[in-house]
């Protein structure tokens, strides 16, 4: 099918129709674009979540974070019960639990989510709505950690979160001996699951207290001082320019007398003028150098992870280049390039609009990605053997032929043109020979691969 | 089987629940083995607990469910209950088959309360004498596992009559109806919605009906259940 697509562009490639229809599609891959720091910003933008019990004060918290910094006209006051009712949104054709706030400090912008469930958060982060750079644990004081405390760490652990600020609340209902206790057990548990326990910033106070507007040390003050935290503790995500180069291809066009431009945003590292590189994607893998780099059709010698540019390459004909395929700093390719993939995928439940029945192992279909498909084959890992409808679970992924795929890169899966489910890429596997058909693949032992 | 209620995902990953779950499972399964034995030309029961029975039954040290749930509701300050529960018993040759999906990541241990989304028991028997050999054991421990693996996937069943006194369990398989919103009756057999276990598709291999893969492994199905975590349940007939 992509075949036939393609040549039904060339006639389309140079009209002035195309030159637009490319820039409007720029303009909207920039808008999807997570935000980063760095040029053309303000202020850093990250993303926090709340885990923790909800008769902790969860939300109470949410609530008055934002109830204090509207004061300051940093955010815009989210009562309670607005963020309680846990709004149900579709992302991606997913429906998952999640309320979302946002509020500003003087370094920072700040995206606030908050999910009633382990299954939400999990579906949060397949679909991509939003990430969790940091995370805010919440543990009353009156009750210190509780049994499930675990399970909240876990999950931080689960969707990559790193860095984890604790806000022990209720700190009015208890002496001072009790809230040491439960700093103790909290840093203790926290280096339990691998996280810094001695490190992480444990702020004492009381949402209610300051959502009612209380002036002393653990009313609005502790919010001020969590939020400083936050601040000081959690890292913007950085984009990484030391790295070999990867600059995902999303479009492409022919300029007459010079070559193959290929156009997308570079996802990491620094692309410089007259280097060496590889075109890798769709089983193709052709070396070839930089000839000249634009940004906004002015030309560059170099250019950064997070930039939107066109590549102009050396000797490949455009019939060759497709969308999907990506451009490499050469000499990486055998790292990134393969067939095979470990992947999280979420299946639509019947009620989203997935299937009805369940799959079982060797489930092929046509996988979508950014602007490209392809066939793919999912595979179960022992023991399961097969996922439900509305259940999440990791997978092998196998496709048709070898593709480059980043770490978090987002899919879908369809069938008949519906999507069926949603996933995000984990890690590379080792790669496979491909006979003509997917469904005859010798695969190796799940359990060997995935250690 | 049995299906216990929480408020949280959390707290139903935590091992705490976990063991509480696993004690009220077993103390059924106990009190199950305690009833009157099989009589006269049964051979098999099925014996259906709603939540007020279950939360009287006694577990070791004679404590009742309803304390062993309190306690744990006090340790995870969520609500938990006991739905209901089911209990079967069998004399050979028929076999009893149990099944939850999803499975836990170690596989499934023995001994060890299984516990996922769905649950299903299924009661089979072989039909025809040459299956069950000794050596074909392990084939017809198999087939009771793909049995149970059907009706995992899809929503409501026609059951077969549930009562709460043993009887005996009629040999004939039911009949193709469809129930409720299925107007559909060109295709029954491989209508997405069927809802007689017999006419659906085979999970492992879907040209046939499980009425099919049945017959020709010499198999017969007399009974089932299956539970599918928070479903809607119709009002109690059982006492």
């Amino acid at each position: 099918m992509w075949v036939t697509a393609t040549r039904i562009f060339v006639g389309f490639r140079s009209s002035p129709l195309r030159k637009f229809l490319v820039g409007q599609r720029q303009n909207n891959l920039l808008a999807n674009l997570k935000y980063y720091s760095g040029s053309g910003s303000s202020k850093e933008h990250v993303n926090v979540g709340t885990i923790g019990h909800v008769d902790h004060g969860k939300t109470t918290l949410t609530a008055a974070i934002t109830k204090v910094l509207s004061k300051y006209d940093q955010a815009k006051f989210t009562s309670f019960d607005e963020i309680d009712r846990a709004p149900e949104e579709k992302s991606r054709g997913i429906t998952i639990n999640i309320a979302h706030v946002g509020y500003e400090t003087e370094k920072r912008h700040y995206a606030h989510t908050d999910c009633p469930g382990h299954a939400d958060f999990i579906k949060n982060m397949i679909s991509g709505t939003s990430q969790m750079d940091g995370a805010i644990l919440v543990v009353a004081a009156t009750d210190g950690q509780m049994p499930q405390t675990v399970e909240h760490i876990l999950l931080a652990k689960q969707v990559g979160v790193e860095h984890v600020v604790v806000f022990v609340n209720k700190a009015d209902a208890v002496s001072s001996d009790v809230l040491e206790l439960v700093e103790l057990e909290i840093r203790e548990l926290l280096e339990d699951f691998g996280f810094n326990g001695s490190e992480a910033p444990v702020v004492f106070g009381s949402a209610l207290l300051a959502l009612n507007g209380d002036q002393s040390e653990i009313g609005e003050a502790s919010i001020m001082r969590l939020v400083k935290a936050l601040d000081d503790y959690i890292p913007v995500p950085t984009r990484d320019v030391q790295s070999p180069y990867l600059l995902p291809i999303d479009n492409m066009l022919s300029v007459p007398g010079r070559g193959t431009v290929v156009i997308g945003t570079i996802k990491r590292g620094t692309i410089k003028k007259n280097s060496e590189c590889e075109l890798l994607g769709f089983d193709v893998k052709a070396k070839t150098t930089v000839r000249d780099i634009q940004i906004f059709k002015k030309s560059v010698p170099s250019a950064q992870a997070g930039e939107n540019v066109g590549v102009l390459i050396r000797g490949v004909n455009i019939e060759v280049v497709q969308r999907g395929m990506m451009l490499s700093e050469a000499g990486i390719g055998g790292d990134i390039f393969g067939n095979r993939y470990e992947a999280k995928i979420y299946f639509l439940s019947k009620l989203e609009g997935g299937r009805h029945k369940p799959i079982m192992t060797k489930y092929i279909q046509q996988l979508y990605s950014r602007t490209w498909c392809i066939p793919c084959r999912v595979d179960l890992l022992p023991p399961q053997s097969l996922i439900m409808p509305g259940e999440h679970a990791t997978v092998h992924l196998t496709f048709l032929r070898k593709m480059v795929m980043t770490m978090g890169q987002p899919f879908t899966i369809r069938e008949n043109q519906a999507t069926v489910a949603t996933g995000i890429v984990l890690k590379p596997l080792k790669s496979v020979e491909i006979p003509r058909d997917l469904g005859r693949v010798k695969l190796p032992d799940p359990a060997v691969q995935s250690s | 089987m049995v299906e216990t209620n929480c408020e949280t995902d959390f707290v139903s990953r935590n091992k705490k629940f976990h063991s509480l779950v696993q004690r009220v499972t077993q103390g059924c399964f106990h009190f199950s083995g305690e009833q009157s034995g099989l009589t006269g030309n049964t051979v098999v029961y099925k014996v259906p607990l709603a939540a007020d029975q279950l939360a009287n039954l006694p577990l070791a040290e004679s404590r009742p469910v309803k304390d062993e749930t309190a306690l744990s509701i006090g340790e995870l300050g969520e609500n938990i209950q006991n739905r209901r529960a089911v209990y079967f018993r069998a004399v050979a040759p028929v076999q009893l088959a149990g099944y939850t999906h999803p499975l836990p990541e170690g596989g499934v241990k023995k001994d060890v309360v299984q516990s996922g989304r769905y649950g299903v028991i299924v009661a089979y028997k072989p039909t025809s004498a040459s299956i069950s050999s000794d050596k074909s054991a392990g084939r017809l421990e198999d087939i009771g596992r793909q049995l149970c693996m059907n009706p995992t996937e899809i929503g409501t069943f026609k059951k077969v009559e549930q009562t709460t006194e043993p009887e005996i369990i009629t040999k004939e398989p039911d009949p193709p109806a469809l129930e409720s919103d299925n107007v559909e009756a060109a295709q029954p057999y491989y209508n997405d919605d069927e809802t007689t276990l017999l006419n659906q598709e085979f999970l492992l291999d879907p040209d046939m009906t499980v009425g099919e893969y049945l017959f020709n492994n010499g198999v017969e199905v007399l009974d089932f259940s299956r539970f599918e975590c928070g479903e809607k349940i119709e009002s109690t007939q059982h006492g």
